[in-house]
């Protein structure tokens, strides 16, 4: 018996096993560090023959079953702001939406595509090569023996920050900040997120880290919870502008990425926060590199169909 | 006057003979029967693609071509180039009168095939009718030709199949072919014409046509109506289940959460 099943969206036969596997192994990811997936599942379903508009539809739909039962899990151990959260989901959206006027700008200046690749690859070395030492060193430190902490005085970005106005305590990230900070910056990582046709995730949570100054933990479960709203979004607006959400795929995704998203989230608890950045810091340069090898290597064929990340 | 009667009654008997004979031998030249199995495509849940046998009578001695063509549909496609030593999509080419499936299967190979077909069939008819606009590469559109059958080939929609039909039961009196094409799983729904050509010295003796179908049944038939013609609600339904699933994951996997 074959283990082909038909998506009826994407007009391609795909084994049910591989589509399961894939599912599984983003959402393991996805609870792990709080990230949507959508930059890795993306493109391993254009090359299992997705056509790359339902791979990217169909994907936004299984992250917010992987998302919605990450979060859950986040929850019941206490790590979602949900006050942070909302004030980067209000920032995320109006930045989502000047990125797509951006991008409307480039496209007819002919150099969209440009912009878009050098900041996928710029955006991913940065964030993956500073997570990645900052990490290392933290776990350095830690491992030698008690070093004496001495007070050291503020730097300018906390002056400045603790400067701004209208201040507000966000008691389960154990910070007090302005309120504009997190919407800035949530504008910030939705113009990224338009241009790059990402949820943006990855960058969230460096810029949650080391911008909002958030524990690693309540970091994963905040950004899983901004990213299920987006991706609510994304997908309605998928199916109905371009009717390129495949249910079939989307449920065979979910099914393994729920369930992978569980595994990861109980992995997350027992990792430290420096162990997690430096895994995830490391699939983030991964990606960076297969990315710039894909632009460096001449391609086999130099006709491709429109769509995807 | 009896030898006149008898001369003319030869004569028509003659003409009359050689006219039955000349349009018996044209019937037997003709191609007959051209037949599909199966005769319509059904797209189910478990749809990985279909072998189709096609069968004629046809004329002894000659070339055999079968092309199945799907419906043709503007498509738009991105060419890639390079920028600042990198590449990448470089601009959008809308490709016009295009198939959205093209197969040929021949009884001959190779040259003679090349020799006898000449630029009426196969890749080389196409680039007649397939047109490029938009942004074209300096060097036109010749290479984009190239790499859009490259493309297509990939996907198993285009496809030359040099001997793949088959010569049966030889006679005067004509002969049965058989050709066997394997139809892609990504094969849309709609309406193909399959076109018999009998070839004879580089010259097309006759042509049949006939048409089959590609349709979805059951669930996908069912999930395609609701995507295409109830969008709104067909995105909520995809955005509940997502959510529902999540949560009964997470019911069935909660344990002991930390408060």
């Amino acid at each position: 018996m074959s283990w082909n099943i038909y998506l009826p969206i994407a007009g391609a036969s795909v084994n049910i096993f591989l589509l399961l596997g894939l599912g599984g192994a983003v959402g393991f990811l996805s609870g792990l560090f709080g990230v949507g997936g959508g930059f890795l599942m993306t493109p391993l379903l254009i090359m299992a023959g997705i056509p790359p508009l339902v791979a990217a539809a169909s994907d936004s739909n299984q992250i917010v079953a992987a998302s919605t039962s990450a979060t859950y899990a986040h929850y019941r151990m206490g790590n979602v702001d949900f006050k942070m959260g909302i004030l980067l989901l209000i920032g995320g959206v109006v930045g989502g939406a000047l990125g797509v006027q951006l991008i409307h700008i480039l496209r007819s200046m002919g150099n969209a595509d440009f912009v878009i690749k050098i900041t996928y690859v710029v955006m991913l070395g940065v964030v993956g090569f500073y997570m990645f030492m900052e990490s290392l060193q933290s776990l350095r430190k830690a491992s030698m023996a008690e070093e004496r902490v001495e007070p050291s005085k503020p730097s300018l970005y906390v002056r400045t920050v603790q400067a701004l106005p209208f201040q507000m305590k966000f008691p389960k990230s154990g910070v007090t900040l302005s309120i504009f900070l997190p919407l800035i910056l949530g504008i910030f990582v939705g113009i990224l997120a338009a241009i790059m046709g990402v949820g943006g995730g990855f960058i969230m949570v460096p810029v949650m880290v080391y911008m909002l100054r958030m524990p690693m933990h309540v970091v994963v479960g905040t950004s899983l919870f901004q990213i299920l709203f987006t991706c609510v979004n994304v997908t309605v607006l998928q199916a109905v502008e371009n009717h390129t959400v495949d249910l079939i795929l989307a449920i065979l995704l979910l099914l393994g990425s729920t369930i992978g998203a569980q595994f990861g989230a109980r992995l997350s608890r027992r990792l430290k926060g420096d162990q997690l950045k430096i895994i995830l810091a490391s699939v983030v340069l991964l990606v960076m590199f297969q990315m710039l090898f894909g632009l460096i290597l001449s391609p086999s064929i130099m006709l491709a169909y429109k769509g995807g990340h | 006057m009896n030898t006149r009667n008898g001369v003319r009654f030869v004569f028509i008997l003659i003409l009359t003979l050689f006219v039955t004979s000349l349009s018996c031998s044209l019937v037997s030249a003709t191609s007959r029967d051209l037949k599909l199995n199966p005769s319509e495509i059904h797209i189910r849940e478990f749809f990985q693609g279909a072998s189709m046998t096609i069968t004629a009578s046809v004329p002894p001695q000659a070339l055999y071509i079968i092309e199945i063509k799907g419906e043709s549909h503007a498509q738009e496609l991105l060419r890639k180039g390079r920028r600042g030593g990198l590449w990448m999509n470089v601009g959008e080419v809308k490709v016009r009168a295009a198939p959205s499936l093209y197969l040929m299967l021949t009884s001959e190979t190779g040259d003679l095939l090349k020799k006898d077909i000449g630029p009426d069939f196969g890749y080389a008819a196409l680039k007649k009718v397939i047109t490029f606009s938009g942004q074209l590469p300096k060097n036109g559109s010749d290479m984009l030709f190239d790499q859009f059958l490259k493309l297509k080939e990939n996907q198993g929609l285009y496809g030359i199949f040099p001997g793949a039909i088959k010569v049966k039961g030889k006679g005067t009196e004509g002969q049965k072919i058989e050709g066997k094409v394997d139809l892609p799983c990504n094969i849309t729904p709609g309406s193909y014409q399959v076109i018999l050509s009998v070839v004879r010295d580089s010259k097309l003796l006759e042509q049949e046509i006939t048409e089959f179908t590609v349709e979805m049944k059951g669930l996908p038939e069912l999930l395609s109506t609701l995507a295409f013609e109830h969008a709104l609600f067909y995105g909520c339904l995809a955005v509940i289940i997502a959510i529902v699933f999540g949560f009964l994951m997470g019911f069935v996997f909660g344990g002991k959460g930390a408060h």
